[in-house]
């Protein structure tokens, strides 16, 4: 009797599934068509040997273990499809003798030195081939080439390396960074950075993929070094001696091979894995941390990690020196004239309630704001959030989303219903055509460049960048389109007359899905080509060319960021973009509709959950009495009906005497701010200022309290990223002295007011939600168990939502609507301010630094913020790199170094948003606000330049050791090129 | 006016180790400690923590003379492995605990010994040494009390 076998293939989006059957060493099984035949084995429970493959980067071809016999002839495993009726013998002489050379060959460009090597941590994917292969000897041949140590983050070490290609596939075709290959024409080969540089002087942007794949010790993250084994902490040279000897002394490994089994497993009890999610950007990489004690150890992000696979950038891989700083909060600190003292959580937060209710009673709840943090958890927002409501009774509550994507928020709520990404980053891998606006999406969301980058080598999809930045991405860009600074939405609005003009418009999709179109048609009117052309600077050809190229598309995404909402304008453009997509029916379907890409880890998370002034959780609104009556009963009190304060208008608050009080989490509000002087100004101002915070930032210099948090690490609870997928995070250690999670610290305040929470954990506090907000109904911690994810909104019975709109759009007759978006004049350059100052992340830190400042190493990579100007306006000005600037506008002046670029043109500048001193740009950002969202206009920013002249040291303000010097060394191809090495003489290409 | 300050009054560095939260353990944990101090004494007797403190402190060396032994042995039998990682466990600081756990076991079966009184104990508590020593063996110390109430 044949016995069929189905399996339940998890993690994966097969969709319709059909299966094919095979006929597996004498046994019947079903496996999903079109699966590779070695996946296909490995779930069925067949095994085959196999380094080189990877689930995510597939098929690689190098490493020659996983031949098997198909219908009589020997192929790779790994690179077959499976197929009807195939007959696979998986154990045949011939396959066995095949793999075993192919091991030899393997083991001679690697020494088993397992006892003493950091990776044997019982996944070593080489050791654990040769122990269940029953491998007994090996002859090693050291290859003449040096460690090389030149990374900040991570070793390279040839001798090791058995050249299996993964890091270069990772590199090459994953994150698309093109840094590595295998150079299979020295000999020995190995893998080189660029054209064979050092790492640290090479292109390399230390996103730590290649050390995640490795399947060996060869690529290796040096906190791992002398940390991770018990036997591990050796100098290079006596490890040397140490091996050579047992190698001598030792001809048969199995039981080497064994003892360091039995070492590895000794070692799980000191290193402890814990799932957790990214606290930089909103991608929202999860990865298991690996950690001894409070050492981190390393960053291992999973093939099943939903949003990145095995990518990070370098801050989520390497980016965590900060959670172990010394100057890290930990206990609560009260003001005491001009210093703080320390004090106890009692003497605290009974401080804060006194405080707090005093000003309540004498001013009123609306002379209090509270601020939630943007990387703190869901459940904390919620908690903030209704602190606010429910315990102080004010609608004042707001997130950091008001600097960035408010604006985005809005132009979505008004077209499409719901403030949030259209589908997730799969959709823009799967488009036809991608168009990024004001997104630096290589550096502000590198892990989602880099699929863009893949579907763009791999598969052709078009891509169109629009920015004022010639950045990484438009190296890629079939078309780019640069308007001048906050005039994109003449470019979108033309984009779509023209659309209009040539009937290219999607009819049936307007005429079934949407209202109002004749209104915006009419509307769109004066944006001819001519007009466009004179507004934003762009060559009507390149308007007629995207138009073109939108008509062509079956299918477009775009993504767009803060270089459109942090405009005046910000609002209005995004809805314009979101008419463009309506216009062309790019809603509802897959590889269809609108991204913000969204910046902080969880401002998606805060915004979703509650933390804004108009909306309770789930984007219900406070002015809508059923609503509040639901919340009410939930809540058991009387809730503020009348929206509150953003955060930007808590600012003015404070300084026309409206606002007394301020409670911020986690938020560097001086920083982050525009018009850093009155932010200053109204901090010093405001009678008590509560700052809950990781570190002594800038802001909590101003407080009267401040009370010592946990980072991310250190507590549980959920983030939501850019694409609305709500994931987990797991505590892997306990915060530091007394500091504690948010959730635990409002909660406490909230008691002392009065409010009675007894939240014990998270957990808790989520099914509260899911029990009160409509999005989270099906939201629940056994659902989020490990690596997976719920998009919002989720249905009571946990069917979610990875694509929105596929049927109606959300709004009450299910139709999207048209809505005419208004042109708002940017501020322009004049005779006096007559340079232009964008502003933005740069790759390697986050936002305002207080995180990766932290950080040896990136400090090391980028030790300051400096100003990029093109070489012709270099030239103008007389400046070099390494001179210093006075960089002057109309609100305040900014000191510092200068960087000759051809990232920027013209006359526009750039200069990142990590200055903490002299540098700090919102020195220079004025008051003009978007007037809907209110978020600050912090990209229209005209300056003046001079040079700083007198004694200074002038230096590059970036080392030698930073990629950008080395870019255009980059050696771009696809995959390893494995036929270079069948090629090569030394390889007998592995026959029957 | 509340003007910006980093300025931060820490209160002295408590003592780091609280002699009387010390005391409280050893109290509630009177079973487990009586039963530590035998496999300390154990532990002495047969010269394993005298060697144990010397291969931690001479790690590197160690591994250096072994490595040259090793090598100047030339190809010999497996039981020259063998030896190498038995005296690399012991050498660790794990191996420390796990001679420590099997040697409690022995300890418990070996009869019984007059453990030290507290009193003796808690003079020899105010020498330095002994402070810093304390740090390392109160963590055995509490593994092995919670483990006797499982
Ligand atoms: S960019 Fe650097 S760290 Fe990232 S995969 Fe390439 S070589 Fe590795
Ligand atoms: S360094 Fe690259 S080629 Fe070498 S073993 Fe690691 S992943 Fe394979
Ligand atoms: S910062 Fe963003 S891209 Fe980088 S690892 Fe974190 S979530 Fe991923
Ligand atoms: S797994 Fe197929 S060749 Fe390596």
């Amino acid at each position: 009797m044949v016995v069929v076998e189905i399996f339940i293939w998890f993690g994966e989006d097969w969709g319709a599934v059909s299966f094919v059957n095979l006929r597996v060493n004498g046994r019947s099984i079903d496996v999903p068509a079109g699966a590779p035949l070695l996946v296909s084995l490995e779930r069925s429970g067949v095994y085959v040997p196999h380094v080189c493959y990877n689930p995510s980067l597939g098929a690689i071809q190098t490493c020659d273990l996983c031949f098997v016999e198909v219908d009589g002839q020997l192929v790779r495993a790994c690179s077959t499809p499976v197929r009807e009726g195939m007959v696979v013998d998986t154990e045949t002489p011939r396959v066995t003798s095949v793999r075993k050379a192919a091991m030899d060959r393997i083991l001679t460009n690697h020494n088993l030195y397992c006892t003493i090597c950091d990776n044997n941590n019982g996944d070593c994917e080489l050791h654990n081939t040769v122990a269940r292969m029953g491998v007994r000897n090996q002859s090693f041949k050291s290859k003449p080439y040096p460690v090389d140590s030149s990374n900040p983050f991570y070793v390279y070490d040839p001798n090791q390396c058995i050249l299996c290609g993964r890091c270069v596939e990772a590199c090459q075709d994953y994150v698309v960074n093109e840094v590595i290959r295998i150079d299979w024409s020295l000999n020995p080969p190995r893998v080189v950075w660029d054209n064979n540089s050092p790492i640290g002087q090479s292109s390399c942007v230390s996103c730590g993929t290649c050390a995640t794949v490795c399947p060996v010790d060869a690529i290796m993250e040096k906190s791992m070094i002398g940390e991770a084994g018990l036997f591990t902490r050796i100098k290079p040279e006596t490890r040397g001696k140490l091996v050579g000897a047992l190698k001598r002394s030792e001809t048969d490994i199995s039981f080497y091979m064994l003892t360091s089994d039995i070492e590895a497993k000794l070692r799980s009890t000191q290193i402890k894995k814990t799932k957790t999610v990214c606290p930089f950007c909103a991608v929202g990489c999860s990865f298991e941390v690996w950690t001894k004690g409070r050492k981190i150890l390393k960053v291992e992000p999973k093939s099943e990690s939903p949003a990145n696979g095995v990518a990070t950038c370098i801050k989520g891989k390497f980016g965590w020196d900060f959670v172990n700083s010394p100057e890290r909060l930990t206990k609560p600190l009260i003001r005491e004239g001009d210093h703080f003292r320390e004090a106890s959580w009692e003497e605290a937060i009974s401080l804060v309630a006194r405080r707090l209710t005093e000003i309540k009673h004498k001013h009123g709840p609306d002379a209090i704001g509270v601020i939630a943090t943007c990387t703190g958890t869901n459940e904390e927002a919620y908690l903030a959030q209704k602190l606010a409501r429910a315990v102080i009774g004010t609608n004042n509550v707001d997130n950091c989303a008001r600097y960035c994507q408010a604006p985005a928020t809005t132009g979505l709520f008004r077209t499409v219903g719901i403030g949030g990404d259209s589908g997730t980053m799969a959709d823009t891998e799967k488009a036809d055509l991608v168009i990024t606006f004001g997104s630096n999406t290589a550096e502000a969301h590198p892990v989602w460049a880099g699929k863009l980058k893949r579907a763009k080598k791999l598969r052709g999809q078009k891509l169109i960048v629009v920015d004022v930045k010639p950045h990484e991405m438009v190296g890629w860009a079939d078309l780019f389109i640069s308007p001048h600074p906050g005039t994109d939405l003449v470019v979108v609005n033309a984009i779509a007359k023209h659309i209009v003009d040539q009937g290219w418009e999607d009819r049936e999709f307007i005429e079934k899905r949407t209202v109002n179109f004749e209104a915006y048609r009419k509307e769109l009117e004066p944006f001819t080509l001519e007009y466009a052309e004179r507004v934003t600077g762009v060559p009507r050809e390149l308007i007629i060319r995207a138009a073109t190229m939108i008509h062509e598309a079956r299918s477009v995404c775009a993504i767009f960021a803060m270089g459109i909402t942090q405009h005046q304008n910000g609002s209005e453009t995004t809805t314009a973009i979101s008419d463009l997509l309506l216009l062309t029916g790019n809603y509802g379907r897959p590889g269809t509709g609108a991204y913000p890409a969204r910046g902080h880890a969880n401002v998606q998370g805060t915004s979703d959950f509650g933390a804004l002034p108009t909306y309770l959780p789930g984007y219900e609104r406070v002015d809508n009495p059923k609503i509040r009556e639901k919340y009410e009963k939930a809540w058991g009190v009387k809730l503020p009906m009348t929206p509150g304060l953003t955060s930007t208008e808590m600012v003015d608050a404070i300084l026309d005497g409206r606002l007394r009080a301020m409670y911020i989490m986690g938020e560097d509000k001086v920083l982050a701010d525009s018009n850093q002087q009155k932010v200053g100004e109204a901090l010093s101002k405001v009678e008590f200022l509560v700052v809950q915070e990781l570190f002594l930032t800038r802001t909590a210099q101003y407080a009267d309290v401040i009370l010592p948090a946990a980072a991310s690490l250190e507590k549980d609870g959920t983030f939501v990223n850019t694409e609305r997928r709500i994931q987990r995070l797991y505590k892997a250690f306990d915060p530091p002295g007394e500091a504690k999670a948010d959730w635990e610290i409002i909660q406490m305040v909230a008691n002392a007011m009065g409010a009675g929470w007894v939240y014990t954990h998270p957990m808790e506090i989520m099914d509260e939600v899911a029990g009160v907000a409509e999005y989270f109904a099906g939201v629940s911690y056994e659902r989020l168990e490990g690596f997976r994810s719920l998009l919002w909104p989720v249905k009571k019975d946990g069917a979610d939502s990875p694509l929105l709109y596929t049927d109606r759009f959300e709004f009450p007759d299910g139709r999207a609507r048209f809505h005419v978006p208004k042109w708002i004049e940017p501020l322009g350059s004049t005779t006096q301010y007559d340079m232009y100052l964008d502003n933005g992340r740069v790759l390697e830190h986050f936002h305002w630094g207080n995180l990766t400042w932290r950080s040896k190493g990136i400090r090391e990579l980028v030790p300051e913020a400096y100003i990029e100007i093109s070489p012709e306006a270099a030239q103008r000005k007389g400046l070099k790199t390494g001179d210093k600037v006075l960089v002057k506008s109309r609100v305040g002046r900014v000191v510092a170094g200068v960087m000759v670029s051809d990232r920027v043109s013209s006359n526009r500048l750039y200069i990142g948003l990590h200055g903490q001193g002299d540098d700090a740009v919102n020195q220079l950002t004025g008051d003009e606000r978007d007037p809907t969202s209110k978020t600050p206009a912090y990209k229209e920013l005209p300056v003046s330049v001079e040079k700083l002249e007198g004694e200074y040291e002038r230096r590059a303000p970036l080392p030698v050791s930073n990629y950008r010097h080395h870019v255009k060394s980059r050696v771009s191809q696809v995959g390893v090129k494995v036929e270079e090495k069948w090629s090569r003489a030394d390889y007998a290409q592995v026959k029957g | 006016m509340a003007k910006p300050t980093a300025r931060v009054e820490r209160k002295a560095e408590e003592p780091t180790l609280d002699l009387d939260t010390l005391v409280k353990q050893f109290v509630s944990r009177q079973e487990a400690f009586n039963e530590f101090m035998d496999v300390i004494q154990l532990l002495h007797e047969r010269g394993i923590l005298s060697a144990l403190k010397a291969a931690l402190e001479r790690y590197e060396d160690l591994l250096g003379v072994l490595a040259d032994w090793l090598n100047s042995m030339g190809t010999q039998s497996p039981a020259n492995l063998l030896e190498l990682v038995n005296t690399l466990t012991k050498a660790n600081i794990r191996g420390l605990s796990s001679i420590i756990s099997a040697a409690s076991k022995g300890a418990a079966t070996s009869g019984n010994k007059q453990p030290p009184s507290l009193e003796g104990l808690l003079k020899s508590l105010e020498e330095d040494d002994v402070k810093r020593g304390l740090w390392v063996v109160i963590q055995v110390l509490r593994e092995i009390g919670s483990s006797s109430l499982e």
